[in-house]
């Protein structure tokens, strides 16, 4: 009888949320146009996949993350690695393909009229994928510029005490306590199976202090990002007497680890109190409204990121005269590779460029069969005038042999260029499929972009 | 029936979240089935293993010493982290004349080197109680109580 109770206060706690959009705004939200919307990304944690946030979900009364967060000025969409969810965020599969996932979702709101700017909400070690993801050297490109904000439920970021804490504290009380759960109810295959998980690449990396975890950058400085921990307090009775163990975060991530290094802008939604005896018992799990698999369906986890989606840009990024400072939004129509006259440029995110131009034999000692060398000129593009065109200066001035590497010593290049560090260079899109580049006094040299493939000099229209 | 649908729906998911929670605490996090969702619905319990039952000796250290008016007594039977939280506020914890027997012949496994072990309060404030017990450092120590 009282776990009947119980049971039923769990269903009834769930279902007394906000108002949640109808079936047609929610699938308006996760399929129709980005324009005028919040991109909003969310990233599943390990063992999970992106129906916990609610995809799928074929009970339209029952609130989800998507639901709640769903909107006529979001669009929201879920970042799908439940493949791979035992290795580390390091995986390419799982912190680079978010990265590029990233960027993606924020150019195609840019290409809609949106503000091309990505929210992310991120459960568990979806927080950690997101680190990776943001930080150039580990997601293997920069999409800082592409965010606008970032919430995480629950993320280890120190990792989870259920791999290290004594069992003394609160914590190992609880981790025997589940342990338990598996003697006594669960089938020896089934712990079998959890506990070969918990030997996976992403389980030893949140081990508390490990090298996995000291490895992974950290938050982008200046980057909106708001921590949000689960607070459950322990207590236990004698005859009645009732005792404060302690917390033990969401049963899973302890508030320090949940709050990381977010200061401020750290929050702590209270979970309760449980008593221990409960938890030896599987009732206790169901009578928490807020333990860790249940972050990204609890309204009061959902408010935090809708905060933070509301004070994200809306609209497209506009940049009225005057010099304004660069920003991804405004160089993204020069992002991509452009080719013409046997020379390369790619244009990255981070507002960087790469020219490459071939410039004759690496000719030494009049040797036959000596190879062909490009000279590499690296550009920092940093604001765009009036007229939208991009400025900025050439950083470095390198030669390479055609198969790559350093030019033979002595090497003389055919012919003198112009290029030097701190030469000031313009980057001007006059048409569709094309460039321009002015690097000082130089005339502009044309690039169209044709799919990787070099193009003729005259299909530049040059 | 729409709404029995529903309701039926929200049902399986809070059972599945409960059983994801646990899996997620061992390691994983929310992949299961439909036998684990039922057998956690079960309320049987294992007798305690060979090995983790307790010592008459130390049941009577137990029954003499969590009755007792003296908080010292009281202290030294209890796990660590109740301890931690007793001592600021020590006490007498049942009237002064009480006296518990522990019954460890139907002690339970309740987790890892936890056991739940029926027990008797007499004196004034005669009862059933559990006594949830704790092995730590190799010894069995008071985790709390309930009523059965």
């Amino acid at each position: 009888m009282p776990r009947t109770i119980l049971l039923v206060a769990a269903v009834v706690s769930t279902l007394v949320v906000a108002p949640v959009p109808s079936q047609a705004e929610a699938a308006d939200c996760t399929s129709g146009s980005l324009a005028g919307r919040v991109p909003v990304l969310l990233v599943h944690g390990f063992n999970s996949a992106p129906s916990t946030w609610g995809f799928g979900d074929q009970h339209p009364g029952v609130p989800s993350a998507v639901k709640q967060l769903c909107s006529a000025t979001t669009h929201v969409e879920g970042f799908d690695y439940s493949a791979v969810h035992t290795e580390w965020v390091t995986d390419n599969r799982i912190g680079p393909a978010l990265a590029t996932a990233i960027a993606d979702l924020a150019q195609r709101s840019r290409q809609a009229g949106g503000p091309g700017k990505v929210v992310i909400v991120a459960h568990s070690m979806g927080g950690l994928a997101t680190r990776c993801a943001l930080d150039p050297g580990c997601g293997h490109r920069s999409v800082r510029d592409d965010v606008a904000g970032v919430v995480t439920f629950g993320t280890p970021n120190h990792g989870t005490f259920l791999k290290s804490y004594g069992l003394s504290l609160p914590e190992g009380v609880l981790l025997r306590a589940l342990s338990g759960q598996c003697v006594r109810r669960f089938e020896a295959s089934l712990c079998e199976f959890v506990d070969a998980i918990a030997t996976s690449p992403a389980a030893h990396a949140f081990t508390p202090g490990s090298g996995e975890e000291k490895r992974l950058p950290p938050w982008p400085q200046n980057l909106p990002t708001r921590a949000v921990a689960g607070k459950i307090t322990l207590t236990t009775s004698l005859f009645g007497h009732v005792f404060q163990l302690g917390d033990v975060g969401d049963a899973v991530v302890g508030v320090e680890s949940a709050h990381g290094d977010a200061g401020a802008r750290a929050r702590t939604v209270d979970c309760g109190t449980v008593g221990v005896a409960a938890f030896f018992k599987l009732q206790a799990v169901v009578d928490i409204s807020c333990t860790h698999v249940r972050e990204p369906r609890d309204p009061r986890f959902l408010a935090e990121a809708k905060q933070v989606i509301e004070a994200a840009p809306k609209g497209a990024v506009s940049h009225p005269g005057g010099t304004p400072s660069l920003t991804s939004a405004t160089i993204n129509p020069f992002v991509g590779t452009w080719f013409a006259h046997g020379g390369g440029l790619d244009i990255s995110a981070d507002m960087t460029g790469r020219q490459k131009i071939s410039i004759g034999p690496c000719v030494v000692d009049n040797l036959p069969d000596t190879p062909y060398c490009n000279q590499v000129v690296s550009y920092r593009f940093t604001a765009m005038n009036a007229q939208g065109a991009v400025t900025g200066t050439v950083i470095k001035v390198g030669y390479e042999t055609w198969e790559g590497g350093r030019p033979p010593a002595g090497f003389k290049p055919d012919g003198d260029l112009g290029f030097r560090v701190g030469l000031p260079v313009t980057l001007r899109k006059p048409k569709k499929d094309m460039v321009t580049v002015t690097a000082g006094p130089a005339a502009g040299l044309p690039f169209c972009q044709l799919n990787g493939a070099s193009a003729a000099a005259g299909e530049c229209g040059a | 029936m729409r709404r029995w649908v529903i309701w039926s729906g929200v049902l399986v998911a809070v059972a599945a979240a409960a059983v994801g929670g646990y899996l997620w605490l061992r390691g994983g996090n929310g992949a299961t089935n439909g036998t684990s969702a039922d057998a956690a619905t079960s309320s049987s319990a294992p007798p305690a293993q060979p090995g983790s039952s307790m010592t008459e000796a130390r049941a009577q250290r137990i029954e003499r010493q969590l009755v007792s008016p003296d908080s010292n007594d009281v202290a030294d039977v209890l796990a660590s982290s109740v301890k931690a939280a007793y001592v600021k506020e020590p006490g007498a914890l049942l009237p002064a004349g009480a006296m518990m027997h522990l019954d460890v012949a139907r002690a339970e496994q309740a987790g890892q080197d936890v056991l739940r072990v029926p027990a008797t309060v007499t004196g004034s404030t005669p009862g059933a109680w559990i006594v949830l017990v704790i092995r730590e450092n190799g010894e069995w120590f008071v985790l709390g109580t309930e009523q059965p």
